[in-house]
């Protein structure tokens, strides 16, 4: 980076004043055009690197429910064996495990949801068929879990 | 001016990127994900849905769902095409006042361009409100097979949106961006985009800052999709075999086989074999029935095989249509996330006999380039802002010569840091910084890059004075080194220029050396602080005994200076664990020091400075 006063100086030292000046003039001209193009990647920069911190402070709360929310739903399939096996033929002890289990899920922020009558919702119900014509919820056939405002999985019903 | 959005406006999902310090980076849409469905629906209370929310309900609200309209997008109504996909969609279609198409929503009839402006609308709101900042222009791919209608419709449905649409590019020439292959000259390059519903390749060709399609070809009904519906026809055969019963006519055990069926064709690109586990998927008179199949890889292989054979195909075609052999080609770019296949894979490589590059996420990596292009558009992505890492770690040598690191190696330059120092002697008036480079961690075995006295540091007990060193790494890579003497303001400095002046090869051996010595380098270092603490305690054991000599009893004085002969005699060799346990022995005794003192001392009165340890890391005694 040698930015030095040489390259203020006009190329040819015979040239006439007017041409010199010109000359300078021009390089001025690059030089501050340059400069403007270098500031505004400076900040640029700046701008998104602030921008940048600014949104991973505030996503952190969001990243760590973020995790917990994966760990969970990779949990999901064996929870839904559990409630079918309980809506099956459901034992004591099945029940059991599995009041445990929710209970276990609750302590972490977790709840699980879908009813029979309520009104179908897209936000937080998947339509697996449609039987009636009133839009309510006639059957749970998997259930949804949640995590704050945050839907791990929707419940899976029929209306 | 604001950020350009690249947006990735696709058949069956859609997805967005951005470009950010330099990098470009995909956004997650409001619900989390990194793709959105491009399904449009108004449900029964006359609330718009855009993506996942409108794909939940489209059993219940099929006649106001619109999915695909990619496929509808710039056309005629009479068009072949387009009365054959009409009779595939549960929505309602007509032929406009000017021969166009208008598809039904609810009580509205909209033009193709206008659902596309709901997905677009919703990824820029779902973006705006990630970034916390307006989005008003956008980049948008389209097919390299679109003509110029479709890109006006497209564009116009970036208009709708409210996006400036600064630029219009082919999915494969995104993709070629997202590569970096732009920067290369008289590259050839073949994309082969397998998605969910569509596949299409392209044969480009990059000169000198341009990007070219030369051919194109595709099948607009071949994708993932077909895979699946292959998967599960399977299980379903399977579980009949055994059962007697055929799932697939009950609506909700379909469901399952569905998703069951997608997973198992995931995971057998990853493993050879996969349990596909459906329990209580149905009944009959003898009770539940659970759905168990184990899918080695080579069905799934054996099953996919023909649409492997037609892509290929279609592959050859477009070959033979660009003025290329298959020998020019230099790169083959995967998108689309069926390409995660192994056996698609090993049938491109051997067609192209080339292994295929997908280091880009090829869900991705049309989104990634379209926010490429609309960095250069934006002017953020330029090259002289490309920044450079520095390829080995450099610090300086400190106390029983260890090499502590300042900067570590892969740090991204232009950068500067700094540490503070101490004395490792007292009444120590200069220190010696010795600049050292690499991994290893000692300093005699790292590259000397230099050395510099600072003196004229006023006299004071060990570990007192504060010296401050600063490493500066400029954007050539030169180094400027700064020791400062926090008291007197007394500083030097070096410049080297040559820091980064190694050869790849050279850097390479280094790490390796590094890599391989790191059991025995660990060792000696542990040897050095045991040793450098066992100096410390000694210091502070003599010190303590000087400076209170009335107040400690006489036998304990005795018992700390046994203690203190017992370390110096092992202090020098190598056993490590000896010096740590004589070390130990001495601070425990010199603790009842303190003890001792405390009772005699009334509490507000100073510490004694004997027990005062140093508070930083000692540069070299010299």
């Amino acid at each position: 980076m040698n930015t030095s006063e040489e390259e203020f100086i006009a190329e040819d030292e015979t040239e006439a004043g007017p041409a010199a000046l010109k000359s300078l003039r021009e390089k001025l001209k690059k030089a501050v055009a340059e400069k403007q193009e270098y500031l505004e990647g400076w900040q640029r920069a700046r701008a998104d690197l602030v921008n940048y911190k600014k949104e991973t402070t505030a996503g952190h709360g969001e990243s760590q429910e973020r995790i917990l929310a994966e760990f969970i739903e990779e949990l999901l399939p064996a929870l839904d064996v559990l409630e079918l096996s309980v809506k099956h033929d459901g034992t004591q002890a099945l029940k059991m495990l599995q009041q445990q289990f929710l209970g276990s899920l609750q302590k972490l922020g977790i709840e699980r949801f879908g009813a029979v009558g309520e009104d179908f919702d897209p936000h937080k119900h998947e339509a697996l068929a449609k039987r009636g014509e009133d839009h309510k919820v006639e059957s749970v056939e998997r259930s949804g879990y949640s995590i704050g405002d945050k839907i791990i999985r929707p419940a899976q019903v029929i209306i | 001016m604001g950020k350009i959005l690249g947006i990735d406006l696709g058949t069956t999902n859609s997805a967005a990127a951005i470009v950010q310090g330099g990098e470009p980076r995909v956004l997650e849409n409001a619900e989390g994900a990194r793709t959105t469905p491009s399904v449009v629906a108004v449900s029964k209370t006359g609330e718009r849905l855009v993506g996942l929310i409108a794909r939940r309900q489209a059993v219940t609200n099929p006649k106001n769902t619109v999915y695909q309209i990619k496929r509808f997008i710039g056309h005629s109504f009479d068009e072949a095409l387009v009365q054959k996909d009409k009779a595939s969609v549960p929505f309602e279609m007509r032929k406009s006042a000017n021969g166009g198409i208008e598809v039904r929503l609810d009580d509205a009839w909209m033009r193709p361009e206008e659902v596309s402006a709901m997905i677009l609308g919703k990824i820029k709101a779902d973006a705006e409100k990630r970034l916390g900042e307006a989005i008003t222009e956008a980049v948008i791919t389209v097919p390299a097979y679109f003509n110029d209608a479709q890109r006006a419709a497209t564009r116009d449905a970036g208009k709708i949106a409210g996006l400036e649409v600064k630029r219009i590019i082919n999915e494969p020439t995104a993709a070629a961006l997202a590569y970096g292959f732009d920067k290369k000259k008289d590259e050839k390059v073949v994309v082969f985009d397998f998605g969910g519903g569509t596949f299409d390749v392209s044969v480009l060709e990059v000169s000198a800052d341009v990007i070219e399609v030369r051919s194109t070809d595709g099948d607009a009904h071949l994708g993932g999709k077909d895979i699946d519906q292959k998967v599960i026809d399977w299980l379903a055969v399977e579980f009949q075999k055994e059962s007697g019963i055929d799932v697939r006519k009950d609506p909700l055990a379909r469901q399952r086989l569905d998703e069951a069926a997608e997973k198992a064709k995931i995971e057998l690109s990853t493993s050879m074999e996969t349990e596909v586990n459906i329990p209580f998927i149905t009944s009959d008179s003898s009770g539940p029935r659970h759905l168990l199949v184990k899918m080695p890889r080579s069905k799934l292989e054996e099953l996919t095989a023909e649409y492997i054979d037609r892509a290929l195909a279609i592959t050859k075609r477009a070959m033979e249509a660009s003025p290329f052999k298959i020998g020019d080609i230099n790169e083959v770019i995967l998108v689309g996330g069926q390409t995660r296949m192994p056996a698609l894979q090993s049938a491109v490589e051997k067609y192209f006999n080339k292994k295929p590059n997908m280091s880009v996420n090829p869900d991705e990596v049309v989104a990634i380039g379209a926010a490429i292009q609309g960095g250069i558009l934006g002017g953020e992505v330029r090259d002289v802002l490309l920044l450079d890492v520095i390829p080995l770690s450099l610090g300086i040598e400190t106390m029983g010569g260890v090499a502590t690191k300042l900067i570590e190696r892969n740090t991204t330059i232009p950068t500067s840091r700094s540490q503070v120092f101490s004395t490792a002697a007292d009444n120590q008036t200069s220190v010696e910084i010795h600049i050292t480079q690499g991994e290893r961690a000692m300093a005699s075995d790292n590259k000397s890059l230099g050395r510099f006295v600072l003196d004229g540091i006023p006299p004071a007990p060990r570990g007192l004075p504060q010296v401050e060193v600063t490493f500066d790494v400029d954007a050539n890579g030169i180094l400027s080194v700064k020791a400062k003497d926090k008291a007197t303001n007394k500083e030097q400095s070096i410049r080297i220029e040559a820091s980064s002046g190694l050869a790849d090869a050279d850097i390479e051996r280094m790490r390796k050396e590094a890599e391989a010595n790191a059991d025995t380098d660990k060792k000696k270092v542990e040897l050095v602080e045991a040793r450098n603490s066992a100096d410390q305690a000694v210091y502070a054991a003599r010190k303590a005994l000087a400076d209170n000599k009335d107040k400690i009893p006489m036998e304990l004085a005795t018992a700390i200076n046994e203690k203190v002969s017992a370390l110096e005699s092992v202090k020098g060799g190598d056993d490590l664990a000896k010096i740590k346990s004589a070390t130990d022995e001495l601070s425990k005794e010199l603790s009842k020091v303190y003890e001792a003192i405390q009772k005699q001392t009334p509490p507000n009165e100073p510490q004694p400075p004997g027990t005062q340890s140093a508070p930083n890391d000692n540069p070299e005694q010299k």
